[in-house]
């Protein structure tokens, strides 16, 4: 096991790109895992392939700025699984002038997990087009391009080369690579197929969390995830503007700013030609994603409340990071049926939805605030966190109070017969705080594996548990024998 | 920091006179200045939004709420704004004229300047807004968003007076509640005449809707009476549901004239004292009820500014910046904004792009490309709801609409049942924004 500890400028990403800059081989990068105290409990059922995206959602909330020195404890359990042989790729043959498309199982693969592809190792004769260059030799392909992305060879071009595609998740977990050994025989006709062969190093998350030191702040660390988090130029202009070809220093700065949330490249702002300047695909600082996130979300505003209250739309802030994306793709799928929202997310890029689900994550219901105070968490976890809690005490039947939490376990219903889940735990959560029996019961059946309904992509784990323990404080509302007959037959 | 785009710099560069040009092409020491361009030195930025409604209010608060730095001015005749939007659903018995009333507290509260007068001239050289009252608000930046005025003239027999006899009831408020007492007065066995306008004119669906919730309150208070609708057009909007809803929900009540090639069922004349309505094929109805909806025009505001061409006002569609007058906006139904209807929704939506721009000009924040989007949902019955709508681009010269929705002839009742809960939330959300309040105190 390897344990990389570092602090505030030396990140985790940093290390990950230069890394691959630097041409070390990563892979199989197993697990990365990160420690945090707010992360102690997984935010989304227990599943550990979910910490990440939390992690960093987690890292780039205000406490994350705030505490430069905070201890960061990267665990890369690589030693696991030994490095593949690099699958043993046949050469390609090339020639001057060729423009050449990613090997098509990379293509294949990108497109249908939206993964990033990072390009390493690329000779210097070789430009990619509809590609990002994020530093010598280390090119960036998103899903969106990667079946426009070219690898063209330079006139003067000459000798061997192994390139390596490594397709990495949103939180800069390689998922697996290629390599293509690149022969350039002038004047010779290119070989007749691509002799890529995907090694599919299997990333396997880290059965077990690392325990989290208590009450240390939250430290300052994420994964790649600004490729993800990258929103398209903001500028109205036409073709992207190539990013400047950059060193490894500068690699590692763009990338420590935006965890940092620092505003990159000064400059960007001093540049005497603004309009190239704006059109360039230089991954997003945390501030210009959240500022984009902010422009994004008036379109939503229109209709959905960002402050805490069901206006009888439902309520989209509190969600997880994940829980948002997994919505925006049921409506973009068509699979949620309500013609307006999948008009929304048909019109959304995944870089944009992902900047709205970062950004939404973060507000918190009113309720939650207000008892919270000043809770560090967020708005996820902190609804995870709140489960345990036995509530102040029994809402007043008939009370204006329990009407209103009336009308969200209703409200909740629906959702749950639709399959939302997650939105109607958190109406759920906030009635059952308040000590609303019918809100309690209810809620602990969206955990009882004999009541929640299975269906594809829509229901989250069953965990007889927390079953259990929302039945009793059902009872104990006063919820009666329903509840007691509920929590009879848990398992 | 995307302070400007290429567009942008080359407006400025274009509007902004040869100093700023200049000195903008110097170099990057210049591009702070370009960034914050000239406004009256030390002071703050001005912004002027002449119209409270989805579209000036909305402004209004996200603007402020946005850039506190930015003096924003909101002119506004009445210290009360009622929605025209969802006043069928008033018309039909399932809300309250109250509850479609909102005063502007809440853009007060955030520092919003209310201007209670009507603005009666806009001198776009001193860039200034004059006032009834004499008064002359002056402006960096002017954004109007009057909504509509209507072409009275253009019905014979139409006086001030049929405003009254015969109401429109497409302004909120007084005109609605007309329209409400009078369907209220009307013995059963009654006929009311419909006259939707011709196109553009403010939500296509909305006439059609009205008919529904009319034929609504007569089937279940007055089931003898029947409304006839005379319509100058020969296809309206979401035409499938609204004509199924005319025959399944409401046969023997409604009488639907769409114009064809044989057939124009525009309005020859009117009389507003006999109530006796008369359009071109030839049809004569006395009318019990005339709710007479004239052919429509930009709030006057925009022409006296300069801003119409012919009946509306020409956009730049990735900012909704007038074509025809600099440092003026105009926004929702007064402008010509492409397959973009004339909306409450598309009216917020637009204010959207504008509050981004002048962001981006005044206070230096990013700009970003335009979204639009519109969606009117349509209440057929009591739960009963279908909707239409899209997103929209600019395409270089108007807005485009890039994909678009409508609800099934065969969604079944829950679905529709849902709609109309998702119309409710969608009515306090857009109130909310506008007006800046709280959804559940709408």
């Amino acid at each position: 096991m390897i344990e990389i500890t570092g602090s505030g400028s030396n990140t985790m990403s940093a290390r990950l790109l230069r890394g691959l800059t630097a041409g070390i081989a990563l892979l199989p990068l197993a697990a990365l895992t990160v420690s945090l105290p707010a992360l102690a409990a997984p935010a989304d059922g227990g599943r550990p392939a979910r910490q990440l995206p939390s992690a960093i959602e987690a890292l780039m909330g205000e406490t994350a700025k705030a505490d430069e020195a905070a201890h960061v404890q990267v665990q890369r359990l690589a030693q696991a699984a030994p490095a593949p042989a690099g699958a043993q790729a046949g050469v390609k043959t090339v020639s001057p002038g060729d423009s050449l498309s990613l090997p098509k199982e990379v293509v294949s693969q990108s497109l249908s997990t939206k993964n990033y592809v990072i390009v390493t190792k690329a000779p210097a004769w070789l430009e990619l087009k509809s590609a990002e260059k994020v530093g010598e030799g280390v090119w960036l392909v998103s899903p969106q391009n990667v079946e426009a992305a070219r690898m063209s060879v330079a006139p003067a071009a000459a000798g061997q080369r192994e390139v390596v595609f490594t397709i990495v998740d949103k939180v800069g977990a390689s998922v697996s690579e290629a390599r293509v050994k690149l022969q350039v025989a002038g004047g010779a006709a290119p070989a007749a197929a691509s002799s890529a062969v995907i090694s599919a190093a299997e990333a396997k998350p880290a059965a077990v969390p690392a325990p989290a030191p208590a009450a240390a702040p939250a430290p300052a660390v994420a994964a790649p995830a600004a490729n993800a988090a990258a929103p398209p130029a903001p500028a109205a202009s036409g073709a992207p503007a190539q990013a400047p070809a950059s060193t490894d220093a500068s690699v590692a700065k763009t990338w420590q700013d935006f965890i940092a949330g620092k505003k990159p490249a000064a400059a960007a702002k001093t540049s005497p030609a603004p309009a190239a300047a704006s059109g360039a695909t230089a991954p997003k600082s945390e501030a210009e994603t959240m500022s984009l996130a902010k422009h994004l979300v008036r379109e939503c505003t229109t209709c959905h409340s960002l402050y805490g209250e069901d206006n009888g739309i439902p309520l989209m802030i509190g969600l997880t990071k994940d829980r948002f994306l997994d919505t925006m793709d049921l409506y973009k799928s068509g699979k949620r049926d309500n013609v307006a929202m999948q008009s929304v997310a048909q019109t959304l890029s995944d870089e944009e939805t992902l900047a709205l689900a970062l950004y939404l994550g973060r507000i918190k219901p009113p309720t939650q605030v207000a008892s919270q105070g000043a809770a560090t968490a967020t708005g996820a976890i902190a609804t995870d966190a709140s489960l345990g809690a036995a509530p102040a005490a029994r809402l007043e039947a008939g009370s204006a109070e329990a009407k209103r939490v009336d009308r969200w376990v209703d409200r909740a219903r629906e959702m749950l017969e639709i399959g939302d889940v997650a939105q109607a735990r958190l109406l759920l959560q906030r009635g059952a705080k308040l000590g609303h029996a019918q809100a309690t019961l209810t809620l602990a059946s969206t955990y009882d594996p004999n009541v929640l309904p299975w269906k594809p992509n829509m229901g989250p784990e069953a965990e007889p548990a927390r079953a259990r323990v929302l039945y009793k404080q059902a009872i104990e509302l006063g919820a009666g024998s329903e509840a007691e007959r509920r929590l009879a037959e848990l398992p | 920091m995307h302070p400007l785009s290429r567009r942008d710099f080359a407006r400025l560069v274009g509007g902004a006179g040869a100093t700023v040009a200049a000195s903008a092409l110097g170099g990057p020491a210049a591009l702070a200045q370009v960034a914050s361009p000239a406004v009256s030195a030390g002071a703050k930025p001005k912004v002027v939004i002449v119209g409270g409604g989805p579209g000036g209010g909305t402004l209004a608060h996200i603007l402020k709420r946005s850039s506190p730095d930015i003096d924003v001015t909101l002119i506004e005749v009445q210290k009360t704004y009622t929605t025209c939007f969802f006043s069928n659903l008033y018309l039909g018995g399932l809300r309250t004229l109250e509850s479609l009333t909102h005063d502007y507290s809440g853009l007060s509260a955030i520092g919003v300047r209310m201007v209670y007068d009507r603005a009666v001239k806009v001198d776009s050289a001193a860039k200034s807004v004059e006032l009834q009252s004499g008064t002359k608000i002056a402006y960096d930046k002017l954004v109007l968003s009057p909504g509509i005025d209507f072409k009275y003239a253009a019905i014979p027999g139409y006086t001030d007076a049929a405003e009254t006899a015969m109401p429109h009831a497409y302004r909120g408020g007084q005109q609605s509640k007309l329209l409400f007492d009078q369907l209220r007065a009307m013995p059963d066995g009654g006929t009311v005449v419909m006259a939707p306008p011709p196109n553009p004119f403010r939500c296509p669906p909305g006439p059609y809707e009205r008919a529904c919730m009319i034929a609504h309150y007569l089937k279940t208070s007055k089931p003898r009476s029947k409304l006839v609708i005379i319509d100058p057009k020969k296809a309206i909007s979401k035409q499938p549901l609204f004509t199924a809803a005319f025959n399944e929900l409401y046969a023997g009540i409604i009488d639907f004239h769409l114009s064809n090639d044989i057939d124009d069922f525009s309005l020859a004349s009117v009389d507003p004292a006999s109530k006796q309505i008369v359009t071109k094929s030839g049809m004569k109805i006395k009318a019990d009820v005339a709710n007479i909806i004239p052919p429509q025009k930009a709030g006057a505001i925009a022409e006296i500014a300069g801003c119409t061409k012919g009946d509306w006002c020409p956009i730049d569609p990735e900012n909704f910046a007038s074509t025809q007058v600099a440092d003026v906006y105009v926004i929702g139904d007064a402008s010509a904004a492409g397959e973009m209807p004339k909306s409450a929704f598309s009216a917020n939506s637009q204010s959207k792009s504008v509050s981004n721009d002048l962001e981006a000009m005044l206070a230096g924040k990013p700009k970003y490309p335009p979204r639009y989007r519109n969606t009117c949902w349509s209440l057929l019955g009591p739960d009963n709801s279908v909707k239409v709508g899209a997103s929209y681009k600019p395409n270089g010269t108007a807005v485009a609409a890039v994909g678009s929705f409508v609800s099934k002839l065969e969604d079944d009742a829950k679905t529709r049942a849902k709609s109309y809960k998702e119309s409710v939330g969608w009515y306090a959300g857009i109130v909310a924004e506008g007006f800046n309040k709280k959804v559940d105190q709408i």
